[in-house]
């Protein structure tokens, strides 16, 4: 076959110039880190980094949100213990008040007991990220049904008409729901994330406080709606109600401590799925990191291997194309 | 005798003196695209008859030999316009991959992904107007993202269009210049005799630039010149020819524009249509007409109608549940009916979706809620953030499926386009090489027909000296 100029040029600048791509191709990898530079080097690939990219991005949406939720779920254990610890105590107080015939300490106890309820009612008002935490889905201040009690926070003491069964006339309002606050958790699943006032405080919402006045009215005044005075003594009724009314209390307290537990159980499912989303995120990143990224000892190796040929391709072609007879010619 | 010994060297002469033309404009065109070499044929002049004897009356120029075979010219011909049609489709595809960034961790699919889970996010505080701040800050970025993606494909289709006016222009001065040269072929021939190798091969090369933007097919006429048609069509018949124009209908219903060409003939009239079927031409319609058209018709793979399903899906999905939910301030039975995005009515595209009036500027009448007065309820905004994990969003895929099968898609175009421009360059690399081997011109060759005829025109000249020497004699004899 005849070998003309052209036959000779034309090939030896389309190696050079194969060789060229290839080792611009290969310094992009090893620069960029990433091992397809364009959809079109590997359309295949591209789809499967995008699907697993998909998944990791959604389990990280998922994860986020779970310690977004945990932090909520620790501010409610945080309340009802603190709400716990103080029905105990008032537990604690009205059983020192029944065992004691000074009057002068029942009215003080009394007091002490009112002084309990508020902050009773000010940790069922707490607040978590701009909502409160236990008025079901009444979250903020314009959502609570007012028409009772004005202010803006879901559950209020309020004074009453004074009458035979409550002296005082204080009664504890609740102006919430028993709604649920609900939560995706994964791509099926959902889960409840607030406790309901009525898990908390008894049926009516205010099981818990209607005890809690009824025992600063026994502490606080005589059976016919008078003040207690320095010498009015508790009698066997009052001390009997007193007792029934402090019963009230236990059963409430273990109903706020189910409630805390419940919450409990939903802290450590949660924390459990949250280690799973991490370390499904770890094994997904692995995957992904494999068709994604750089190969770097086979890049470099590559990088070598065409500069190698850029060199010699160069060398010798450049002798190859100088020589013809003319040169030989005298 | 001396006098023919005189004649014989003339002609020797001549005939050498012509070798060394030939060979010097073979040498000269060696880098000259489309040249195909020379050669000097050299035949015995008619004998005398002389004595009952044959007296040889010297070497006489036969013809000038051309080495130019069809057969290859139009098989390079043919492989031109496949590969210069696959190497366009290259160029767009990577054209629309830049449009897109992609593969990258911030495109499409993951602001859209990023959006339905700030829902998921916001589904926690729904009371919080920062968070619905963010969620439409969001919102806006997707809106842009869509629309600047939009607007990129639309310029790059509106470039297409440019260079596929181009291309009919620079095929119609092509056509006009085979035509010319069809002509002074023509009357070359007939008025001279002269051998036109010099029209022919510009003629070649005239042919294969043609050959870049369309399917040329050749028929040879017997007075030199030659027909060139594309899909059937007459370009070119002998002296005479056809035009190309752009033509473009608009579908009054959808309006859907769509280019085609057709001949029109020298008084004007449009005399068919054209399907270049290779080459330019045919890539950048096809590109023009379906890939990069957002209201294509056809069952084929369109990027921007793609782009527009999939903002629309959105829009009308995430209307769907915005439009039974309640803002933050809402109380009552009945929903306000607030859409999150526009067009609220009839199909969005990539171009006009954008964040509905009823939410722009207002985060708190955002409809995260089911019930009114209950900000707390956030049924709406976890229904819209598993959007993310529909299986029906669209196509039959949740988003993201849909997005990454998307970009297959078009890697596929530029995977098949690479591999073909590969495939079809080395055909072409093949064939242009061979015929090279047959029509190019080698410099050792030549150099060596150099001293060929350098020695026979001296070996020529010496006849010539030494017949005049013996002349000279003869003359002389009787002094």
């Amino acid at each position: 076959m005849r070998v003309t100029s052209n036959s000779s040029f034309g090939p030896f600048q389309r190696n050079l110039e194969e060789i060229q791509a290839r080792k611009a191709l290969n310094e992009l990898r090893i620069a960029s880190g990433k091992n397809i530079q364009n959809l079109s080097e590997d359309p295949v690939a591209v789809v499967q980094v995008k699907r697993l990219s998909s998944i990791i991005e959604q389990n990280q949406n998922y994860n986020d949100n779970l310690n977004l939720a945990l932090r909520e779920l620790y501010a409610v254990d945080e309340s009802i213990r603190q709400m716990s610890d103080l029905l105990q105590s008032i537990r604690q107080i009205t059983i020192d008040a029944t065992s004691t015939g000074n009057s002068a300490s029942t009215s003080g106890i009394a007091y002490s007991v009112k002084g309990f309820l508020e902050s009773i009612v000010k940790d069922a008002n707490v607040e978590f990220n701009g909502h409160f935490l236990f008025s079901g889905t009444a979250t903020t201040p314009t959502s609570i049904d007012k028409s009772e009690a004005p202010d803006n926070n879901p559950f209020q003491i309020i004074k009453t008409t004074a009458s035979q069964d409550n002296f005082s006339g204080y009664k504890v309002v609740y102006k919430g729901n028993n709604e649920d606050r609900i939560m995706n958790i994964d791509k099926q699943s959902t889960e409840v994330l607030n406790v309901q006032a009525k898990e908390m405080f008894g049926s009516d919402d205010s099981d818990v406080f209607e005890s809690i006045v009824g025992i600063f009215n026994v502490l606080a005044y005589n059976p016919d709606g008078t003040q207690r005075g320095r010498l009015d003594f508790l009698t066997k009724a009052d001390i009997d109600q007193l007792n029934t009314l402090q019963q009230k209390l236990g059963a409430a307290y273990e109903v706020m401590n189910n409630a805390a537990s419940r919450n409990g159980t939903k802290i450590t499912r949660f924390e459990a799925m949250n280690m799973q989303f991490i370390e499904e995120n770890i094994r997904l990143k692995d995957l992904r990191s494999i068709k994604e990224d750089t190969d770097f000892a086979k890049a470099i190796m590559d990088l070598q291997r065409d500069n190698t040929a850029l060199q010699y391709a160069l060398q010798v072609g450049s002798r190859l194309i100088q020589n013809s007879l003319f040169d030989f010619l005298r | 005798m001396p006098l023919s010994s005189l004649e014989i060297g003339k002609r020797a002469l001549q005939a050498q003196r012509l070798g060394l033309e030939i060979t010097s404009n073979n040498i000269g065109n060696v880098n000259t695209p489309g040249f195909s070499r020379r050669e000097a044929t050299f035949s015995e002049a008619d004998p005398l008859i002389k004595n009952g004897n044959f007296l040889g009356t010297g070497v006489i120029n036969e013809k000038m030999r051309t080495f130019r075979e069809e057969f290859f010219d139009k098989e390079i011909r043919r492989s031109i316009s496949r590969n210069i049609g696959y190497e366009t489709d290259e160029r767009l595809v990577q054209r629309i991959e830049a449009i897109l960034a992609e593969p990258t961790e911030n495109g499409l699919s993951e602001v859209v992904s990023g959006f339905l889970y700030d829902f998921d996010e916001i589904s926690l505080k729904p009371e919080s107007v920062a968070h619905r701040e963010l969620v439409l800050s969001n919102a806006k970025g997707v809106v842009d993202q869509f629309r600047r993606t939009a607007v990129q494909l639309n310029e790059t289709r509106n470039e297409v269009r440019n260079n596929i006016s181009d291309a009919i222009d620079r095929a119609n001065k092509l056509i006009g210049n085979i035509t010319g040269i069809n002509t002074s072929i023509g009357s070359t021939k007939v008025i001279a005799g002269t051998e036109v190798q010099s029209l022919l091969d510009k003629r070649e090369v005239m042919l294969e630039e043609l050959s870049e933007l369309g399917v040329v097919t050749v028929t040879q006429n017997d007075d030199g010149s030659l027909n060139a048609f594309m899909n059937g069509k007459n370009l070119i018949t002998g002296q005479t020819r056809n035009e190309l124009k752009l033509q473009e209908d608009i579908n009054t219903a959808t309006g859907e524009r769509t280019i085609r060409i057709v001949t029109i003939s020298a008084n004007n009239v449009i005399t068919g249509s054209v399907n270049p079927e290779a080459g330019k031409l045919s890539s950048l319609l096809k590109h023009y007409n379906i890939t990069l058209d957002d209201k294509d018709s056809t069952d084929e793979f369109s990027v921007s109608q793609n782009l527009n399903d999939f903002a629309n899906a959105l829009v009308q999905k995430v209307n769907e549940l915005t439009i039974a939910g309640f803002g933050l301030n809402d109380t009552g039975q009945v929903p306000p009916g607030r859409f999150f995005f526009e067009p609220a009515v009839g199909d969005a595209t990539a171009m006009t979706i954008e964040i509905s009036a009823d939410v722009k500027n207002k985060p708190s009448d955002i409809p995260l809620s089911a019930k009114g007065g209950q900000p707390g309820d956030s049924t709406v905004a976890r229904q819209i953030a598993r959007l993310a994990d529909d299986a029906d969003f669209l196509h039959g895929q949740k988003p993201a499926e849909f997005y990454a099968s998307f970009l297959g898609k078009i890697g596929n175009l530029g995977n098949d386009a690479i591999n073909g421009s590969k495939t079809t360059k080395l055909v072409l690399d093949q064939l242009t090489n061979q015929r090279e081997a047959v029509i190019g011109v080698n410099l050792d060759e030549e150099a060596i027909n150099l001293i060929k005829f350098q020695k026979a025109f001296e070996a020529s000249a010496r006849i010539i000296a030494i017949t005049n020497e013996i002349l000279g004699t003869i003359v002389n004899l009787g002094r």
